[in-house]
């Protein structure tokens, strides 16, 4: 198969880039381009035609991916041609030249099979490629099998490959290691397995837990019987031995019971009921004894009391005596100081009656006493002529400070300028800011107009071919775009026709040029015979053969030639002819060549010939349109370019145009703003004027103007304001000093008023007018102090007096108590006499006290004493009844008596408890006392002690058979029915579909290894002859005969290995070689294996990839003689970037069989 | 209105097989799922106040020896006890080799049919004879049903049988009998066990496998369970399935031949897990996958198996449902024309030749064999019994692996790809 043609249709950056290699039917087709020329991208272009478009590629940038087309025209050895177009997507991508689909086995006899990866593999040959087969000649250290194979299918990973194979099934499986994953689940497998069998329960294993478990229990029972049964025996034996002391004790006390014979019945407490009442008795004999003495001891010493009858009744009148005294002895002690005091005041009043001006005397002192009113009425006046005073001082300051405050206001008020009008003014204002900010837009509209003119100005310059003003350029009368559009489509349709004709003009010369290098060449290869020069020599030898014959048949004269050189001469000519005729069909393919060639180059002159008057005829029609399209600008001084740079000029111009017009615009509307700012200014300054400021001045703008204007208006409105109010402040200061006034003249009439009141007043005093208050009011003080001496001397006066008084009572008093009581004491002075009274009445009354008090007592012994002798009758019935019961005499018989008494309750509760304690022991007392009596007492201990030593046996067999009951029974619980055993089998399953696994996993690759290496073997033994010995012949050739070729042999290992033989003899392993030289090897390999194979079945063509980058000029020319001599096999595609090696192709391969592509060019010609 | 639970099959702590255990899977959810499936079966029987419950053989697993396993059946038996339902049980030719069948004591009201003859169980309080006959010995070739007894009049008759019928695939034939003979008995029910499929073999009267009540390994699909019958006036009206089983198994048919790539199977995949969990209703659902066709992305497959394998296992993970990906069987083909490449004059061609000639070379197959004799020797027996399973000593195991060695060759040949 060959491609014949390869057509970018839309891929990658190209949009119908076409590559024919069929035009020659040469089978190396070189593609050369440098970088970005799209080499890659028509490698690319070649597999995707042939296998498709990948799903991800990266050649859909440009067209999108659906759009992407690759065309490729296919020729098979049989000379079928095939054209299809590749689309990409995942069905119907083989498309027919119309775009219909085709099924995709069209291509199937042109491929053989041979799906994308096998041809990269076998027919793709790359630099990369290259040093990856070198590399993994290296890691499979040369080994010759693998080597041949793996180089001859071009499979550049295949050593590794073969380790990856080997080394992924050891990692899953080795017989003798642990860790890989296979040998672990198959040891985990085991083991869950052993793990199941042991968690499961046996039935057997069951059952005989059961049995133990019954057995156990039957022991468990029997124990427990045999332990209450010693356990009772234990219990009555104890018994017994706790009761045999309490049976000998209630013996004992049951003799002594007997031993007390008769007892009487006593009650309970007789014996203290006796005591009780013989202490009494002693003790009331005792009490009367002490109580009769008592009785005559106070007899006695009431006899000696005196108690005087007399003082006795007048108590009453000598208690009052007693208070009496008392006043009495306080008035003598009083009395002489009242009377010095007296004195001192007298003295006192006489001197303020000095001081005052009047006779020193207190007769006729009362007529200065003053009356209440007049007191109240000048304290009144006193307190009136304080607050007038005050009032008329105040009124007189306020006055004075009101005159001031009005004198200050009256000059500020004329101070003040007259009032002036800003009305107009404010509405001046206010109509200029209406207006908004103008000259702000002034300003902006100023910076637009630079921005424009700087635009204009720009593209004024910008626009080429024409040099007028600004000004000119609106009214530049142009072509309109439609005529250059029309000049353009001519222009082009002219120059298209006239270019496909040059081109075509070209090819012709080009294939003239190789038809006649062709042809040259075929006539240096040696002088070809023409069917002319065989029909010469033909007719010549029938010439001689006509003598010869004319001779032998004797029609002819013998003319001067001998037969012999006639024979001789026919024979040469025989020979002649011969020789030509063999040369015409030995070189029939030479011959037929050069006729060809000379028919085409017949042909192509022709054709050429009929070329040229087109050409003509498309030159002068250029130069017309050209004429006409100068002429069409000739108007407005323009040489134009172009028409579709033309076209770009008006449409620069139609914007510069467009900026000019905005330009004017712009300008119109600054003036107008600026007009209208003049104006404003001048209303403004006018009002300004108007209130005597200064107008608007020349370098004022309109914003300062209306700044000064406004504060011109606030200054006049702030005077206005200050005026008013200080005119309301002084209307208001005014009416207030006429209120003040008015109060000073009512101060006035009060001050007259107080005067008069004043006047009448003090002369009720007997005072001038004139006093003043102060005055008054000292001589006022004087005469109530005088009034306080007289009026204590007054009282101390009538003191003294009542004392006298009470002194003479107190007299009379005490004489008539002592004429009635102690005239003894008649002669004593009153006070004395009182005393000595009193003293005797106090005596008096103690004596009749005491005399009192004793009585009472003697009163009490008596009552005493009869309460005494009940006692003692009661205590003596007591006792008789007690010997009465006791049935003996006398009393004191009963102690003996009550003694018996006591013994047999003793005993008899002694009895008691013991029978008590003897039935707290269960069983009835009787039985329990047969049962002492009959009891071995001596042999009891013993027996207790066998038997709870067998108790204690039980027990811990008891325990022990719990433990074993309790311990089965756990073990059955724990036989519940636990799925751990399936749990194990579950797990046991797990491993074994893991080993499932990993033995698939592991026999695949094994196994693939195997089959790998069997084929190697196998290919190894059918290659290695021819193969090896044309790798070797290649080998030797590309390393310029630094190698001398190839051979094998054996290492150490017995491994069959590749060697190299170099020129001395010597040979290297693959080891030994440079990395370039093992590429080279590699390539050697190849290229051996594709020139043994070529030769048999469809051969799809070579792709070589910049193969011979690293290679230097020497080794890349010989190994492109070997590529050239592929290349009579098949058709290769040689794609470089490398002009150099394009060269060396040219030197190497014969000029028959290759083709140039130069893809920079195809690219500039195809845009 | 009657109704009785016909359940077969039970298997009890016969482990689910095929799971490998890897990150991730839902392990404890595969535990006693034999167990549960009889638990439900209990809980079953006494939400719907069954009858009686009648468990048509296989109630164990032959081998299994674990006498916990009969203790909780009693429990579970002894659960119906409580609720008064009476269960009658034919031995089937796995219960017949189980020890657990004699050992055990059942507790009252459960009853094993004589394996000596055929018996007839009447139930008076609801009117139904149950006929039927245990497995003697686990092989039985005899014909049992042709000996049980004639139908009671006026009771409902029911019969019992452990039998692949008169053959039944992948089932041992035991027991045979044909539809005819049970038809003809004149019984208003047959209660067929053995065969793990539901099928309803006849309808007049009904001759059902209920099937087993939880899959056990990966040919065992779908809803499993046990069959709840309906009767009135000694007339079968409704035989309703009723899903018992704690683990789903379902298989993840997964058709590549559109896809350009393993990542474009996975999203296919993908597609179907959701619908898949929830056919499996919150269960732990055991699922196998299973790629076929001829498909750009087997070369994927063939040279990272695992690595796609734990892609899909990672998707079942990410999918929030309880999935255990049983196994990944990637069957897909080349989308090479093999047979084109076969006919090449070139070394892949050759390779080809050689892995075909290989099938009918068994004395090298023979020779390959000895090359895994020490694997061999390591399995354990089980290891035969599985379903993937190679014959390592034979030429003929190693045949079967011939083509997928061809599938993991040929890309790892062309793509010179080394898997990592």
């Amino acid at each position: 198969m060959k491609v014949l043609s390869l057509e970018l249709l839309r891929f990658g950056p190209f949009a119908g880039l076409s590559l024919d290699f069929g035009k020659t039917g040469r089978n190396f087709q070189v593609v050369e381009g440098s970088n970005e020329a799209g080499k890659s991208t028509a490698l690319r272009a070649l597999t995707a035609a042939l296998f498709g478009i990948p799903e991800r590629t990266v050649d859909g940038y440009r067209h999108g991916l659906a759009d992407l087309r690759v065309g490729i025209r296919l020729i098979d050895s049989l000379g079928q041609e095939l054209y299809i177009v590749r689309r990409k997507g995942r069905k119907n991508t083989v498309l027919d030249r119309d775009g219909n689909p085709l099924d995709d086995a069209i291509l199937a006899p042109y491929l053989r099979g041979v799906e994308l990866g096998v041809f990269e593999a076998m027919f793709g040959l790359n630099h990369q490629a290259l040093i990856e087969g070198g590399k993994d000649l290296l890691a499979g250290k040369g080994e010759l099998g693998a080597s041949l194979f793996g180089a001859g299918a071009g499979f550049a990973n295949f050593h590794r490959m073969r380790i990856g194979l080997r080394d992924e099934a050891d990692a899953i499986f080795s017989p003798r290691a642990q860790k890989p994953p296979l040998n672990l689940a198959l040891g985990a497998f085991g083991e869950a397995r052993r793990r199941s069998t042991e968690l499961a329960l046996r039935p057997s294993a069951y059952k005989e837990l059961e049995g133990r478990l019954s057995a156990a229990g039957e022991r468990l029972a029997g124990l427990e019987e045999e332990g209450g049964k010693q356990a009772t025996t234990l219990s009555r034996l104890e018994r017994l031995d706790r009761v045999l002391p309490l049976v000998t004790e209630r013996q004992e006390v049951l003799g002594g019971l007997s031993g007390l014979g008769e007892v009487p019945s006593l009650p309970d407490g007789c014996s203290l009921a006796r005591v009780q009442a013989q202490t009494e008795i002693g003790s009331i004999t005792t009490q009367e004894s002490l109580l009769l003495a008592e009785k005559d001891r106070l007899r006695a010493e009431r006899d000696e009391l005196e108690v005087p009858e007399v003082l006795l009744t007048r108590a009453e009148e000598l208690e009052t005596l007693r208070d009496l005294l008392g006043a009495r002895r306080k008035a003598l002690t009083d009395l002489p100081g009242v009377r010095a005091r007296v004195e001192a005041a007298e003295s006192d009043g006489v001197a303020i009656l000095r001081d005052l001006g009047h006779p020193p005397t207190l007769a006729g002192v009362e007529k200065l006493r003053i009356d209440v009113a007049t007191r109240t009425r000048l304290s009144q006046l006193q307190k009136t002529y304080v607050g007038v005073e005050v009032d008329g001082k105040a009124i007189k300051r306020s006055i004075l400070e009101a005159d001031t405050a009005l004198d200050s206001l009256r000059g500020e008020h004329k101070e003040i300028p007259e009032p002036k009008d800003a009305g107009a003014l404010k509405r001046a204002i206010a109509h200029a800011l209406k207006q908004g900010d103008l000259e702000k837009q002034s300003r902006s509209l100023g910076t637009q107009i630079e921005v424009c003119q700087k635009r204009a100005s720009d593209q004024l310059s910008a626009l080429l071919l024409w040099d007028g003003s600004l000004d000119e350029v609106s009214r530049l009368a142009l072509l309109p775009v439609e005529s250059v559009d029309g000049f353009e489509r001519d222009f082009l349709a002219l120059q298209a026709t006239k270019d496909s004709c040059e081109i075509k003009a070209k090819d012709l010369d080009d294939e003239q040029t190789s038809l006649k290098e062709e042809l040259d060449q075929l006539v240096a290869e040696g002088s070809l015979p023409s069917d002319e020069d065989l029909e010469g020599a033909r007719e010549e030898r029938q010439g001689v053969w006509e003598v010869i014959r004319a001779v032998v048949t004797d029609e002819g004269v013998r003319e001067a030639q001998s037969p012999g050189d006639l024979l001789q001469a026919y024979e040469q000519l025989v020979r002649r002819a011969d020789d030509l005729a063999d040369r015409l069909r030995l070189d029939a393919d030479r011959v037929a060549g050069e006729r060809r060639l000379r028919v085409e180059l017949g042909r192509n002159d022709e054709a050429r010939q009929r070329l040229s008057p087109d050409l003509a005829e498309l030159g002068e029609q250029v130069d017309n349109l050209n004429r006409l399209w100068l002429e069409a600008w000739e108007s407005v001084g323009i040489v134009p370019l172009s028409p579709a740079e033309m076209r770009g000029w008006l449409v620069r111009h139609e914007k510069l145009v467009a900026t000019v017009q905005a330009l004017d615009e712009l300008l119109a509307k600054r003036a107008e703003v600026e007009a209208e700012i003049e104006q404003l200014r001048a209303l403004v300054g006018g009002e300004l004027a108007k209130l005597g400021e200064p107008s608007a001045q020349d370098a004022e703008s309109l914003a300062t103007l209306l700044d000064r204007a406004a504060a011109v208006g606030l200054v006049v409105d702030q005077a206005e304001q200050e005026r008013t109010r200080i005119g309301r402040e002084l209307q208001r200061s005014e009416e207030a000093r006429k209120g003040l006034e008015e109060l000073e003249a009512a101060w006035a009439r009060e001050v007259k008023e107080w005067g008069r009141a004043w006047t009448e007043t003090v002369s009720v005093l007997g005072l001038p007018a004139t006093v003043s208050p102060e005055e008054v009011e000292a001589v006022l003080g004087a005469r109530e102090s005088l009034f306080e001496k007289v009026d204590g001397v007054a009282k101390e006066r009538l003191r003294i007096r009542g004392m006298e008084r009470e002194g003479e009572e107190f007299a009379g008093r005490v004489a008539a108590l002592v004429r009635e009581c102690a005239p003894d004491l008649g002669e004593l002075p009153a006070e004395e006499a009182a005393t000595s009274l009193l003293a005797r009445f106090g005596k008096g009354q103690k004596a009749s006290d005491r005399r009192a008090t004793i009585d009472d007592r003697l009163l009490e012994i008596r009552d005493g004493l009869g309460e005494l002798n009940d006692r003692r009758r009661l205590a003596e019935g007591t006792l008789s009844d007690l010997v009465r019961q006791a049935g003996c005499q006398a009393a004191d018989e009963l102690a003996e008596v009550e003694e018996r008494v006591r013994r047999f309750r003793e005993l008899t509760g002694k009895r008691h408890d013991l029978e008590r304690q003897l039935r707290a022991e269960g069983p009835a007392l009787e039985d329990l006392l047969e049962q002492a009596i009959a009891v071995d007492r001596d042999s009891l201990p013993g027996e207790i002690v066998v038997i709870s030593q067998r108790i204690m046996d039980i027990d811990c067999e008891l325990k022990e058979a719990r433990e074993e009951v309790g311990g089965l029974k756990a073990e059955l619980a724990r036989m519940d029915g636990s799925d751990e055993a399936a749990q194990a089998a579950l797990q046991a399953q797990e491993k074994l579909s893991t080993i499932e696994r990993l033995v698939q996993d592991y026999v695949r690759l094994r196994l693939a290894g195997l089959v790998l290496e069997r084929e190697i073997d196998r290919y190894r033994e059918e290659s290695q002859g021819p193969v090896l010995r044309r790798a070797g012949e290649m080998f030797q050739a590309m390393t310029g005969d630094a190698y001398q070729g190839l051979t094998s042999g054996f290492e150490a290992d017995d491994r069959q290995v590749l060697l190299c033989r170099r020129a001395n003899g010597e040979v290297v392993g693959v080891e030994g070689l440079s990395d370039g030289t093992r590429d080279q090897l590699y390539l050697a390999l190849r290229l051996a294996y594709l020139d043994q194979h070529l030769g048999q079945g469809e051969p799809l063509p070579l792709i070589v990839d910049d193969v011979l980058v690293n290679f230097d000029d020497t080794r890349a020319k010989a190994t492109l003689t070997l590529l050239g001599q592929l290349a009579e096999k098949t058709q290769i595609l040689f794609f470089t970037h490398h002009r150099r090696l394009v060269e060396l192709a040219k030197e190497s391969i014969p000029a028959g069989l290759l083709e140039e592509h130069d893809l920079d060019m195809l690219n500039r010609a195809a845009s | 209105m009657l109704r009785f639970i016909h359940a077969a099959d039970i298997h009890l702590d016969s482990p689910l097989r095929g799971l490998e255990l890897y990150d991730g899977a839902p392990s404890q959810e595969l535990r006693g799922a034999t167990r549960r499936a009889l638990s439900n079966l209990v809980h079953l029987a006494v939400d719907q106040e069954a009858a009686f419950v009648i468990i048509a053989g296989d109630l164990y697993d032959g081998d299994w020896k674990d006498y916990n396993t009969g203790l909780f059946f009693v429990k579970e038996m002894t659960r119906l006890r409580e609720a008064g339902i009476p269960v009658v049980i034919a031995a089937g030719n796995h219960d017949a080799a189980s020890r657990l069948t004699r050992d055990l004591r059942l507790p009252e009201g459960v009853k094993f049919l004589s394996p000596k003859a055929p018996e007839t169980v009447i139930l008076e309080e609801p009117g139904v004879a149950i006929h039927g006959q245990s497995f003697p010995t686990q092989a039985v070739t005899d014909n049992l049903a042709a000996a049980y007894a004639s139908a009671r009049d006026g009771l409902l008759n029911v019969g019992v049988l452990h039998t692949a019928l008169d053959g039944r695939e992948g089932h041992a034939p035991y027991a045979p009998c044909s539809l005819s003979e049970l038809q003809t008995k004149g019984y208003d029910y047959w209660a067929l066990g053995h065969v793990h499929r539901r099928e309803i073999i006849s309808e007049d009267p009904h001759v059902v496998f209920p099937g087993n009540t939880q899959g056990r390994h990966a040919r065992e699909l779908g809803p499993k369970g046990a069959t709840v019958v309906a009767a009135d006036n000694g007339r079968i009206v409704s035989v309703t399935p009723a899903i018992l089983d704690a683990v789903r198994w379902e298989t993840c048919h997964v058709p590549a031949a559109e896809a350009n790539s393993g990542a474009e199977v996975l999203e296919l995949v993908a597609g179907q897990l959701g619908n898949l969990a929830e056919s499996a209703d919150g269960r732990l659902l055991a699922l196998r996958v299973v790629v076929t066709g001829r498909s750009a992305a087997h070369a994927d497959f063939a040279t990272r198996p695992k690595h796609w394998e734990n892609q899909i296992r990672a998707l079942a993970l990410d999918s929030g449902a309880e999935i255990w990906v049983e196994k990944v069987k990637f069957a897909t083909q080349t989308a090479l024309d093999i047979d084109a490449l076969a006919e090449r004059d070139d070394p892949v061609g050759s390779l080809i030749r050689t892995l075909r000639d290989l099938s009918g070379d068994d004395p090298s197959l023979q020779d390959y064999a000895a090359v895994f004799g020490d694997l061999a020797q390591k399995l354990p027996a089980e290891y035969g019994e599985l379903e993937d399973a190679l014959d390592l000593r034979n030429p003929g195991g190693l045949k079967e692996m011939l083509q997928s060695v061809e599938g993991l060759l040929l890309p790892r040949l062309l793509e010179g790809s080394i898997p990592e």
